[in-house]
């Protein structure tokens, strides 16, 4: 063998260099864009409106800009009442049907067309609000387009109509433990026990900064209808308003980011919407469905019945800012209106529960004055904190509603839950479990404050509570609502609505809403349901609030109502659903799969799949699969992606992520506001270049990096040390110094990391920092461990005096000699 | 296809080894800078990195891909580039492109036509010499290695971390040229 003594190549010293800065590496293998490398190209919304009723197409273009086939995952909103019934997948110029089948049919469909190596797209309902979309084997370099075709109704109420069509899922508060193995979605938090689904609904959240990548269209057409619109008012948006002969059109100004929802209301004169009863028979002309909207009569009698009311405030971190001024101007208004005769409580929760000084106990309070007033003080100091732990306040509310229900002083009184909440919480089926069947017995008000709000859930709970579910998106809208707000309190004009039949044969158990709310003036109640048979009227009975029996006939008019079968089984839907929750079982769910299929309406139990078979893209179906990034939703204070990733802190959930950090890590983390992530990623990361980064910290390192004087903080250390050696020797009292020089140390340490200075020394005092605290936290710390500490919290102290060209104090450990 | 799985700490013990390449601050040994929990999960919020691979139990494991992004991450970072911009350019990207903002070697970011197998200009083949390497360590400290194969990127940042100690023994014996800006050399003397 020949020894040769060479000096590294030039190719080897280039590879344990850093190699230059080159911006184009990052382009390597895919087509360079400065948006990203997102799959989600384009979204269009084209929604036609008739009266009440919106149709929408929606139209979604996902591109493959990676150089490896792709499965592009879409995790969006949609209007929670919508029915989806139609579904087209474009590729390759060819357009594909899609098949609504039971989901789990749909899913092996389509896996099993991705193996084959076939285009292939699935549509699949996560939460009445949130759907999934996922686009398989899209070859690199090309494109592909799903459509969606939606029917739904507006609500209506004063005389107003909104049209809302969401455009972001917000970051959701994921409560519970990490269940063990693989997530069932691709999200980014993994399921727990309290939302097995979490990684189905968690989309990753795009930084500010990143540049839109969503080109967004967006268009509401009205048709010439007798309910012709009025002051239409895009709330959120800037529109531009086209009119021709007979068209009337709103269409979004180009540019908008999918960060919050949009909202178009419009009024039509109240004596146009009428009590009336609409039967749409089916195709075969033996079943139908009706359409009955009922419109309560004005309010006669002054008839004022004493109530109790629990108010639930949702102070959680995601209510920071004017969504939490809102909430509690809204709050207070409402404390205002009870009178003496009524009883009430206050709570506000994020991951605990308070509750204001004269409330707390197992009863109801006295709405007096001074309570009112105290009520609404306490109201006025609430800030935004914490996680969105919200079964247990609302548990808690019903329970102390319906305590008691046979006692007399409970009788004769209306009882009323109030939620003011943006409902981001991931739970949504574990929270109507807990308080399903309790809440029937309570009427439900919700008070949904946000711009890409959790409307589904909030009109489920008021469903379940046989109440109401009312919008903020904005302190001004508040100011236009604030007075119906409180109605919502009210006494109501109608209660205990029962139909009869007067000549139509309608099927029982078929009636949606499957719990009729009592009614209030001003808000009609539309109910629909199917029918067997002949054409023929309805019998309404109810009772007022003076107490007397109110009866009203409706006679039916025929036709004219296309859509009416697909609205009635999407809520029919939602009601199985919902009902699914509280009590599972087979029957069930063979029923919500039937319905879904007969009246081809997507929910829950079934998915619409599309296969384009005419193409074997991508052999064996490898893919490379990417989930869509979504805004930051507008007008969220805290960002989420902070509140996404903090609020499982204070829940078990956490436990999946809590491994063990290395010491010196778990140590800076304790120095570390861990809202401030830069100083996280600048403690991170190598040191900063100064004037090429923009983050803060960034620039803070920068400004000071020039430091290198510590006087001040040798000058702490010199006391700090002196401190600790003063402390007498016994256990007690050192554990009470450490405890007491834990602050100053953690001090000094934050001004040598924002120098920049990381020395093993100052790591050291980040690691005693660390050992402090957690020994503090203990119950019962031993002799050993708390001398051991103050050992080695001397030991650092000395060496970062050392460090910083100080002399330490000698040690007075042996004193006593 | 059976990818290793690792716990966050050996993640992190795999990242920082990677990193320690040309990572400065790096030189007293000790792997420090290993991403915690906490920016693990703010990461996968922001899709810079996946959300765990798989839970067993109440832990999370983590694969190579988890390693690609975090060292791509912590390279841009170098680079000076503020989150965003490196969202931009992480987001959704491949194994093979990660590699490469990595700076790690493997399978994906390696040209497939080359030598390796063929032996067909066998004709210009000369006897192997086994080669002796330097790596040098520090000014004025280099490593002579009679290797039977070529170093790689691992092997380096392995080497460099275990020379550290090395390397302030030498410090701390005057064999080596006083390394300015290092102000804990300075009460060593006495």
């Amino acid at each position: 063998m020949t020894n040769a003594l060479l000096p590294m190549t030039d190719a080897d010293l280039a590879r344990a260099q850093p190699p230059a800065a080159d911006g184009d590496q990052a382009g390597f293998g895919s087509l360079s864009t400065e948006k990203g490398f997102l799959p989600l190209k384009a979204m269009d919304v084209t929604t036609r409106i008739d009266g009440l009723i919106a149709q929408i197409d929606l139209t979604q273009t996902f591109q493959n800009v990676h150089a490896v086939p792709l499965e592009a995952t879409y995790i969006f909103p949609l209007p929670d009442r919508a029915a989806v019934t139609r579904f087209r997948l474009e590729v390759a110029g060819r357009v594909i049907e899609g098949e609504l089948k039971e989901r789990g049919a749909a899913r092996k469909e389509y896996d099993q067309a991705l193996k084959a190596g076939h285009r292939a797209a699935i549509t699949e309902e996560e939460r009445p609000g949130v759907f999934t979309m996922r686009v398989g084997n899209l070859p690199p370099g090309e494109e592909a387009t799903v459509c969606l075709s939606l029917t739904g109704p507006l609500p209506y109420s004063e005389g107003e109509a909104t049209f809302r069509f969401p455009l972001v899922v917000a970051p959701r508060y994921i409560p519970g433990t990490a269940l063990s193995g693989p997530s069932v979605g691709d999200g980014v938090v993994p399921d727990t026990d309290a939302v097995p689904d979490a990684s189905r609904i968690t989309p990753p959240v795009l930084l500010p900064g990143f540049p839109n990548p969503v080109r967004l269209g967006l268009s509401v057409e009205f048709a010439p209808s007798p309910l012709a619109p009025t002051a239409l008012k895009s709330s959120l948006h800037a529109v531009v308003e086209e009119k021709d002969a007979r068209v009337y059109r709103v269409v979004l100004q180009p540019g908008e980011r999918l960060n919050r929802d949009f909202i178009l209301r419009f009024r039509i004169a109240q004596d146009k919407i009428v009590t009336a009863l609409s039967l749409q028979p089916d195709a075969d002309g033996q079943e139908g469905t009706f359409v009955l909207t009922l419109v309560p009569p004005a309010t006669t009698t002054g008839t004022v019945k004493p109530r109790d009311v629990v108010f639930v405030l949702d102070r959680s971190g995601s209510m920071g800012g004017w969504k939490m001024v809102a909430a509690r101007r809204a709050l207070a208004r409402m404390v205002d209106t009870l009178t003496d005769a009524d009883r009430f409580a206050v709570y506000a929760f994020d991951d605990s529960i308070e509750t204001p000084k004269p409330f707390g106990g197992d009863n109801l309070v006295a709405a007096t004055n001074r309570c009112r007033f105290q009520a609404v003080e306490f109201l006025s100091k609430i800030e935004a904190r914490g996680g969105t732990e919200m079964a247990k306040p609302l548990t808690q509310a019903v329970t102390q509603l319906t305590q008691n229900l046979a006692g007399k002083d409970t009788q004769g009184r209306d009882r009323i839950l109030v939620l003011v909440t943006d409902g981001q919480v991931g739970n949504e089926d574990q929270i109507l479990k807990e308080i399903g069947k309790q809440a029937k017995q309570v009427r439900v008000f919700t008070l949904g404050i946000d711009r890409a709000v959790n409307e589904a859930f909030l009109k489920r709970l008021a469903d379940l509570g046989g109440g109401g579910y009312t919008l903020v998106e904005s302190e001004e809208r508040l100011d236009e609502v604030m007075d119906q707000v409180h109605r919502h309190i009210a006494t109501p004009v109608l209660t205990g609505l029962r139909l009869e039949p007067a000549g139509l044969a309608f099927v029982p158990g078929s009636v949606v809403p499957g719990r009729l709310p009592d009614l209030f003036a001003g808000t009609p109640l539309v109910v629909t349901g199917r029918y067997r048979g002949a054409a023929g009227g309805l019998a309404l009975q109810a009772r007022e609030a003076s107490g007397s029996m109110w009866s009203s006939p409706v006679q039916p008019r025929v036709g004219g109502n296309p859509a009416a079968a697909s609205v009635w089984a999407r809520g029919r839907l939602r009601d199985l659903e919902d009902r699914y929750v509280l009590d599972r079982s087979d029957e069930l769910e063979k029923e919500i799969v039937k319905t879904s299929l007969r009246f081809g309406v997507l929910c829950r139990f079934t998915a619409f799949v599309a296969v384009d078979r005419s193409d074997v893209v991508n052999p064996g179906g490898q893919v490379h699969g990417i989930v869509q990034p979504v805004e930051e939703p507008q007008g969220w204070e805290q960002p989420g992606i902070m509140l996404a990733c903090a609020a499982p802190m204070h829940s078990n959930s956490s436990a999946m992520l809590r491994s063990r950090a290395l010491p010196s890590l778990s140590a800076a983390e304790t120095t570390t506001d861990f809202d401030d992530s830069s100083s996280m990623d600048q403690l991170l990361s190598a040191p900063p270049l100064p004037g090429r980064s923009t983050s803060r910290a960034m620039k803070r390192a920068a400004a000071s990096e020039m430091k290198t004087d510590f006087g001040p903080e040798r000058q702490r250390a010199t006391d700090l040390l002196q401190r600790l050696q003063a402390i007498a020797p016994d256990t007690a009292s050192r554990l009470a110094g450490l405890g007491a020089v834990v602050e100053d140390i953690e001090q000094v340490f934050s001004t040598m990391l924002g120098a920049g200075n990381r020395a093993p020394e100052v790591v050291e005092l980040a690691e005693v920092i660390a050992k402090i605290r957690a020994l503090l936290a203990e119950a019962q710390p031993t002799d050993a461990a708390v001398n051991e500490l103050w050992a080695r919290t001397e030991t650092a102290l000395r060496n970062f005096l050392i460090l910083l060209g100080g002399t330490a104090p000698a040690s007075r450990e042996g004193f006593w000699k | 296809m059976e990818t290793p799985l690792w716990t966050l700490d050996e993640l992190g013990i795999r990242v920082a080894i990677a990193l320690a390449v040309d990572y400065e601050g790096q030189a007293n040994g000790r792997v420090r800078e290993l991403p915690d929990r906490r920016t693990i999960r703010y990461y996968t919020t922001l899709g810079l990195i996946d959300r765990p691979a798989e839970m067993r139990g109440r832990t999370a494991l983590y694969g190579t891909r988890h390693l690609l992004q975090l060292v791509a991450i912590k390279r841009l970072q170098t680079r000076g580039l503020s989150l965003a911009a490196i969202q931009t350019r992480l987001f959704g990207r491949t194994n093979a492109v990660l590699r490469q903002l990595a700076q790690l070697p493997g399978e994906d970011a390696k040209p497939q036509a080359a030598e390796p197998g063929r032996r067909e200009r066998f004709w210009n083949a000369v006897p192997e010499v086994r080669q002796l390497v330097g790596v040098p360590l520090a000014d004025g400290a280099t490593l002579l290695l009679n290797t039977p194969r070529p170093l790689d990127d691992y092997d380096l940042s392995a080497l460099r971390v275990a020379a550290a100690p090395l390397l302030k023994l030498l410090k701390l014996r005057r064999l080596l040229a006083a390394d300015e800006g290092t102000p804990h050399t300075k009460g060593e003397s006495s």
